[in-house]
């Protein structure tokens, strides 16, 4: 009775936040900005998947704009020359990212550290350069242009403002399963790996099975993102999709916070509308992200997500000091 | 393949091979001491280009005078990013990523102050040896091939000379051993740190002169440099020196096999296939062994 | 398929060499179930490398394991868990960053089933399952007393504290043999005295508990049969006060000559 009783309140704050979410695109009438707050979404799904290959499992990727780009071909592929709908071709999206981050796992399995990062960034070079050279399919250095929008029920999804509903829900989906995972025995276990993967196996617990999910699951994130992206920006070539993207993606998780599913959220927010706001700028605007990300490595070992405890333990020295200074004052009344 | 072919794969694949070993040997040194990995290792390779280029092609200094001016100005620079970044991150005791996010930070740094002080223009650097080729039969040798062969395979007799047999050398290859062990016999291992990180910028920096001829100078030429010296790096064994400039010259042959044999085009995508069944095969590289975690 | 008496653990010729290094040569060990078995020997006897052949994590050269009188040759490390066989370690190794409670939970990995659709969608089969765990950890937990920690990180408890997680975590694989790798070390005299309880307690639960140690007081104590290994080669075998007075031990411990073990009780 009493849980039930506790969760009334926490259940009108969660209708709240949906309440509020489903009018930003009414309160934001801006398109650039909404374009903007479209686009994050679709980077905080790759960056989730990343989390949980990275920040949980411990597997340092920097191929994942190569998941990314083969989501977006994929299924813009299959909806121009098949025909079939976007959620046909993003569920087999989704189901060719996953294969591919199966594949890249096999060998991934038996690297660590730097070995790791070398394979990842091949394997995203790898699809990169196969976008440049297959022209018959991918159009070569050119790329996909004019890829069909999604519909839903003769609805198509065009706007800014039906993309941001698209997006969103599939955002929101995504940070639901990925937390359900990461609070689970699967989580755990993912977490388990990072700290200490030989004390894991000596657990029971088999470890190459578990690693290859984690590609696996960030390549299904990516993959799906890929997939809306394509249709996003009805546009889709190999230079969207570099090493430079797969730092970026890096860059999120980490200045979010990797070991975070909500850390996602925070650092493509916050990544993208700083190189935004940074824009008037002009030519000092990438020297100024460059100190950014210096400054957050070295100021924030845990991302902006492991800053909570940190403002805590601020917040309660300030209070505190505000207690005794509070208490000083008493007695001095009291003696007077 | 006629002896020929092989012959016309080697001359393409060996100077650029080479350039790759300086690269890959940057990487290696500072993993070795440090145990992290440079991300700004191929803006070192810029840097040195464009100091270079401004000395040399801008002020007509002579080429020798500008190149011993240039690589231990980039030096300097190689030892400010240890004494800045690197300590400030091993005094949090960050993550191994957080290095690698804080140094490509770096990278974008010094990417984007050559963007800004030398403009987005490529800018030709001529070679100082000549651009005439000498044909023998149906090879064509250029000048500032066998150059870059020389002076780099000089430089790296002369690190294995520093490492071997100068007392900074054996310290640093003693850190590489075992950094706790060192520190307890009274090296110091920052200071071997700040050293490993100056002669890699340095190497980058004669690297980025030397490569500057065959490429144009542009502020973003360090990227693609980089990533590959840090592949040659990874592929030899990280931390392992010979393996290095093993890795450096394989990858150049790769490179150049891969181009003559099936596609320019998917020169680099074969290049890193290979690679990562090579580590598939060998996890800790070509030349190193590995080492199985027991407890 | 119960034969009565068989052993639990029976160990035939095994052999391990590393490189020319003999780790062990014909090593031949026999643990009856429900007794504590103390494998004791000088540094570089080859004990640790022992455990890691019984283990899986290294492969003999040579020989046979049997656990309850199948051989695990063949069974990859992690797929012996289920067989019933669980380990600590010499070093910590515990996973730093996780809650104690956590730490105990991935013990329980083979004993639960991984509901991948429950688990997305939320729904209760993965509840219930989890909260079994979480009460099965709480049993090991509690086992060593360390329940009211459950909460705590791993890495902000004391040195003899993570060696009773360990401890716990491995109990919490459902074991019926447990391996302890040096379970005393850094520990203080009542940590120590709890230990020994801990490990009376499984016994008289009819765990069967394999021990390397170097603290003789709490092996002489606690074992019922004690194995001498030097040199990778089994010196000595039997009740404590037979290989107490063995003069191949005490020579291996002390050198030709000398015979201090003789009157430590």
């Amino acid at each position: 009775m009493e849980r039930y009783k506790s969760s009334i309140p926490t259940c009108l704050y969660k209708l709240g936040f949906i309440a509020v979410i489903l009018c930003v695109p009414y309160i934001i009438r801006n398109l650039y900005y909404l374009h903007l707050i479209n686009l994050i979404g679709i980077y905080c799904l790759v960056v989730i998947g990343l989390n949980i290959l990275t920040g949980y499992t411990g597997q340092i990727s920097m191929g994942q704009a190569g998941f990314f780009a083969v989501g977006a071909y994929t299924s813009a592929l299959l909806m121009m020359k098949l025909g079939l709908s976007f959620w046909v071709a993003t569920l087999i999206a989704a189901v060719v990212a996953a294969v591919l981050g199966i594949i890249i796992a096999i060998p991934a399995l038996r690297l660590t550290g730097p070995y790791l990062v070398m394979a990842t960034v091949g394997f995203g070079e790898i699809i990169r350069l196969i976008l440049v050279n297959w022209v018959p399919v991918t159009r070569g250095a050119a790329g996909l242009t004019a890829i069909p929008a999604p519909s839903l029920f003769g609805f198509r999804i065009i706007s800014e403002k039906s993309f941001f509903y698209l997006i969103y829900i599939v955002v929101a989906l995504g940070i639901l399963i990925a937390v359900r995972i990461s609070n689970s025995k699967i989580g755990r276990t993912f977490i388990a790996i990072r700290e200490d993967e030989l004390a894991a196996k000596s657990m029971g617990v088999p470890t190459n099975t578990y690693k290859v999910s984690a590609f696996a699951i960030s390549a299904i994130y990516a993959g799906i993102a890929g997939s809306m992206f394509g249709c996003f920006s009805g546009v889709a070539s190999p230079d969207a999709f570099t090493f430079n993207d797969s730092v970026g993606f890096l860059c999120m998780s980490i200045i979010g916070g990797s070991r975070s599913i909500y850390g996602a959220f925070i650092g493509s927010v916050t990544l993208t509308f700083v190189s935004e706001l940074l824009r008037f700028m002009q030519l000092y605007r990438l020297i100024i992200y460059g100190a950014i990300l210096l400054l957050t490595a070295i100021l924030m070992p845990q991302g902006l997500s492991g800053m909570g405890p940190v403002f805590r333990k601020f917040s309660h020295r300030w209070k505190g000091k505000r207690r005794l200074h509070g208490n000083i004052q008493h007695s001095q009344r009291k003696e007077r | 393949m006629k002896g020929w072919d092989i012959l016309y794969y080697l001359v393409n694949g060996l100077p650029i091979g080479a350039i790759y070993a300086l690269v890959a040997l940057g990487y290696s040194l500072i993993y070795a001491s440090a145990g992290v990995l440079n991300w700004s290792q191929g803006d070192m390779v810029m840097l040195g280009a464009f100091i270079g280029y401004n000395l040399h092609c801008l002020l007509g200094l002579n080429f020798i005078l500008a190149l011993l001016i240039t690589t231990p100005a980039v030096a300097c620079i190689g030892m400010l990013v240890e004494r800045i970044v690197l300590r400030s991150l091993r005094k949090r005791s960050s993550p191994p990523v957080n290095v690698v996010i804080g140094t490509l930070g770096v990278a974008i740094i010094c990417r984007n102050l050559a963007l800004a002080i030398w403009g987005p223009d490529a800018q030709l650097f001529r070679s100082p040896v000549g651009s005439v080729p000498v044909e023998i039969g149906t090879l064509r040798l250029f000048p500032q091939d066998i150059f870059i062969l020389i002076l780099g395979i000089a430089l790296m007799i002369l690190l294995q000379y520093f490492l071997k047999y100068t007392r900074e050398g054996k310290a640093l290859r003693a850190v590489a051993q075992d950094r706790m062990a060192a520190s307890l016999m009274g090296i110091d291992v920052g200071k071997s740190d700040t050293l490993a990180f100056a002669a890699s910028a340095a190497m980058g920096a004669v690297a980025g002169i030397l490569i500057a001829p065959l490429f144009f100078v542009t502020f973003n030429m360090g990227a693609g440099i980089g990533l590959k010296g840090f592949v040659a790096a990874v592929v030899g064994g990280l931390g392992n020196i010979p393996g290095a400039i093993g890795g450096g010259f394989f990858l150049g042959l790769i490179e150049s096999f891969a181009s003559g044999k099936i596609s320019s085009g998917y020169r680099d995508a074969i290049a890193f296939t290979v690679l990562i069944l090579i580590l598939w095969l060998k996890p800790a590289g070509l030349f190193s062994k590995i080492t199985k975690e027991t407890v | 398929m119960d034969h009565g008496e068989q052993p639990i653990l029976e160990l035939r010729n095994i052999s391990k060499r590393f490189g020319g290094l003999k780790a062990l040569e014909e090593i031949n060990i026999s643990i009856e179930t429900g007794t504590v078995h103390g494998i004791i020997g000088p540094n570089g006897a080859g004990k640790s490398t022992l455990f890691n052949v019984i283990t899986g994590l290294l492969r003999p050269n040579s020989g046979e394991i049997l656990l309850k009188g199948n051989p695990l040759s063949h069974i990859p490390p992690h797929r012996r868990i289920p067989l019933g066989l669980a380990r600590t370690f010499q070093n910590i190794r515990l996973f730093k960053n996780m809650t104690v409670e956590d730490n105990v939970l991935v013990g329980q990995h083979v004993h639960t089933p991984t509901l991948i659709l429950s688990i997305i969608c939320g729904t209760r089969p993965a509840i219930e399952w989890e909260n079994k765990a979480k009460e099965s950890a709480n049993t090991c937990l509690r086992r060593v007393g360390l329940e009211s920690m459950k909460s705590q990180f791993a890495r902000n408890l004391s040195y003899g504290e993570q060696k009773l997680v360990e401890f716990a975590r491995a109990l919490a694989t459902e074991p019926e043999l447990i391996l302890l790798d040096e379970p005393a070390a850094g520990m203080n005299a009542e940590e120590k005295a709890g230990l020994l309880k801990i490990i009376s307690k499984l016994r008289d639960d009819r765990y069967t508990v394999v021990l390397i140690e170097h603290d003789m007081r709490l092996v002489m104590e606690i074992c019922d049969q004690i194995t001498v290994l030097n040199h990778g080669k089994k010196i000595a075998e039997g009740e404590p006060q037979i290989v107490r007075n063995h003069p191949d031990v005490i020579t291996a411990y002390l050198g030709k000559g000398s015979n201090a073990y003789a009157g430590t009780r």
